[in-house]
């Protein structure tokens, strides 16, 4: 008899009920658009700050005190360790090796240039090298990969060592008067190279006094085969929490295994230490916080927006449910009349409630989805797919947001007395 | 000691005493009709007895049990379980039909059954309008459906304010015949009337004036009368009303 009644309930108050089930649809509805981008946003956002550069830099083990000098590190050249540039695919198998967007070996000498014996700084690198992955045949890497923010005028360099080309930075192209096309010969270790200028380098950073040239000559020149000094990485990573900067010696085997299987910067660290002998891996922790920082913030103004979104629906659907109450006074103090307990006839509104919520959460996901698209498309460049999570989560809030703006009704429906609804005082 | 014992029983609102030391017996069984001016008290001495409001002192006793020191919960239960509702608007749950108007009372005191309120709805001559919404029935067939659901739960006593108030002289007819036949079942009612000739039907008739009980006169009714054939004029039956 209660479905019964239920179904035939549904039936008035129509105009409404209607108003009330697009309340809740709307509150919903951008719930469930940023719940939809909150969940798609993580990765995509972690790819924008990727452009950004890298996050890691290996190291020789030795390597530990960083000598800098003017924005140039001069540490690579001031110590005699080295990494084996042969080592580079090796990171490629790592168990998170499809987070790696890639990385690019430096090899930095000091030159001196053969027109005016000006000792300019020449880093040996990659710029967008074919490195075929198990499963990634067409995984190229380098600084071009490494470092998308950089602005070039002209074209990157080739890998090919037998064309001797170089990428100089803005300044240094300004100082020695370079442009793009133009020669110059450098000295370094008694031999002298000369090399094309094909790309002027602007990133705002140190390249801006550097040249970039192609590793294996500057190996050539050091008499160094396969010997790199550093290798940095850009990898898509997810914050890291207290735990996961606990120092995996004095790990549990459930922490460790927790952590080792997270994408972490440490734990990419650690993997790619794992597979670079004699080689120290740290996180480029600036960056890293800094995305970290970033994501936690939209996450958290998502949060807000959303927990503004249904507190304004609760207080809209309490007005639309007090407006139904009050209409049906008469029907309220009726079935008190004829037997029926306050629970009973709360219990009646709350499931006329739940099944506002129902149809206003069916909507709201509907709608939600719509949102998500456009606000996806037009802010992230991406789509929300349909997330039966989602729909689930969303109808759920949709039947918790509408019992929460019932239970200030309800009150009125347990403080009407029949008597005066019925027929009033003499 | 009676079936329903009104011992002084008051009830004001702010200075304005609507009753005033009333004190009464009604016997079980008995058919009593409280008669007097608009703003006499009437109402407001039914929707005492059905425990709908609470006296400012005094008290109301049924078949023993005090309803005027009952909670909130145990007079609903206490309604539910012995008491039959008319009212003069012939209030009706307005998206129900007929017959869901009387099986809602029954899903309140125990349990729907379907047949039992349609036969209970053919014996107030409204079997053709079983699955007839409020909107669709006539004032005379509201009132006999809110009759039918007041005595679903075979009530010992059945409470009506003005039950033929907001009815022509054909359907006034129909329904006093039913509550003759509900007295002549055995069921206790008071009825609240302005109208003389409805409330000279009664046993007795108690006439209050300006909240206090000024008078008790016999009506025309007896039991023995009762007992007797009734014909439902204007409905094509003459069955037992006894549900």
């Amino acid at each position: 008899m209660f479905l019964r009644i239920l179904r035939r309930s549904l039936t008035i108050n129509k105009k409404r009920k209607a108003l009330t089930i697009s309340v809740v649809a709307l509150g919903t509805g951008v719930i469930a658009a940023l719940l939809s981008i909150a969940l798609v946003i993580g990765d995509r956002l972690e790819q924008e700050l990727r452009t950004y550069g890298a996050n890691l830099e290996v190291v020789p083990a030795v390597d530990s005190l960083r000598i800098e000098i003017n924005g140039v590190d001069y540490s690579n050249t001031a110590r005699g360790a080295y990494l084996d540039e042969r080592q580079l695919p090796k990171i490629k198998t790592i168990f998170w090796r499809h987070n790696i967007v890639g990385f690019a070996p430096f090899l930095p000498v000091m030159g001196s240039l053969k027109d005016n014996g000006r000792t300019i700084s020449l880093v040996g690198t990659w710029f967008e090298k074919p490195m075929p992955a198990e499963d990634e045949p067409d995984f190229r890497t380098g600084v071009k990969i490494v470092y998308p923010y950089w602005q070039v005028e002209g074209r990157w360099a080739s890998d090919d060592s037998s064309v001797s080309e170089a990428m100089i930075g803005a300044k240094l192209a300004r100082v020695l008067n370079l442009a793009n096309n133009d020669h110059f010969t450098t000295e370094v270790n008694g031999r002298f190279q000369r090399f094309r200028i094909v790309g002027i380098i602007r990133s705002g950073g140190v390249e801006e006094n550097q040249a970039f040239v192609q590793l294996a000559v500057i190996q050539k020149l050091m008499n160094l085969p396969h010997k790199i000094k550093k290798i940095q990485i850009s990898a898509l990573t997810i914050p890291e929490n207290k735990k996961a900067r606990k120092d995996p010696a004095i790990m549990t085997p459930e922490e460790y295994e927790k952590w080792y299987c997270a994408p972490y910067i440490s734990a990419i660290a650690y993997q790619i230490m794992e597979v670079i002998s004699n080689s120290r891996a740290k996180p480029i922790l600036q960056v890293a916080e800094s995305e970290g920082v970033i994501l936690s913030k939209i996450k958290l103004i998502l949060l807000l927006i959303a927990i503004a979104s249904a507190g304004a629906s609760i207080l809209a659907v309490a007005s639309g449910m007090t407006a139904i109450v009050m209409e049906r006074r008469s029907e309220i103090g009726l079935l008190k009349a004829i037997g029926a307990s306050n629970r009973q006839v709360e219990a009646l509104f709350l499931a006329e409630a739940g099944m506002i919520g129902v149809f206003g959460g069916l909507i709201g996901y509907g709608l939600g989805l719509f949102l998500a698209q456009i606000i996806g498309k037009s802010s992230f460049n991406i789509t929300a797919p349909f997330n039966p999570a989602v729909a689930l989560i969303t109808i759920i809030l949709a039947v918790i947001i509408t019992l929460l703006g019932s239970l200030f009704p309800l009150r009125s429906v347990a403080a009407l007395e029949p008597v005066v609804v019925l027929h009033g005082q003499e | 000691m009676a079936f329903i014992e009104i011992d002084s029983l008051t009830k004001t609102y702010g200075r304005l005493a609507a009753l005033d030391r009333i004190t009464l017996q009604i016997e079980k069984g008995e058919w009593v009709s409280i008669m007097g001016p608009s703003g006499s008290g009437k109402t407001t001495l039914l929707n005492l007895l059905g425990g709908l409001d609470r006296p400012s002192s005094g008290s109301v006793s049924i078949n023993g049990s005090v309803i005027t020191g009952m909670t909130l919960n145990e007079l609903t239960q206490f309604r539910r379980e012995h008491i039959g509702l008319v009212f003069q608007q012939f209030f009706m749950i307005p998206y129900l039909t007929a017959l869901e108007n009387v099986m809602i009372a029954q899903y309140y005191h125990s349990m729907a059954d379907e047949d039992e309120a349609a036969t209970a709805l053919e014996k107030v001559g409204l079997g053709d309008r079983l699955h007839h919404l409020p909107s669709e029935l006539s004032g005379g067939e509201k009132q006999r459906v809110c009759i039918a659901r007041a005595l679903i739960n075979d009530a010992e006593i059945i409470l009506a304010d003005e039950p033929t108030g907001n009815l022509d002289a054909d359907n006034e007819t129909i329904v006093m015949n039913l509550f003759r036949r509900m007295h002549a079942e055995g069921h206790t009612l008071v009825l609240v009337t302005h109208d003389s000739t409805i409330g000279w039907k009664a046993n007795r008739i108690a006439t209050l004036e300006h909240g206090r009980l000024i008078k008790i006169d016999s009506g025309s009714s007896t039991r023995q009368e009762e007992s007797s054939e009734i014909v439902l004029e204007g409905i094509d039956r003459s069955e037992s009303l006894s549900l």
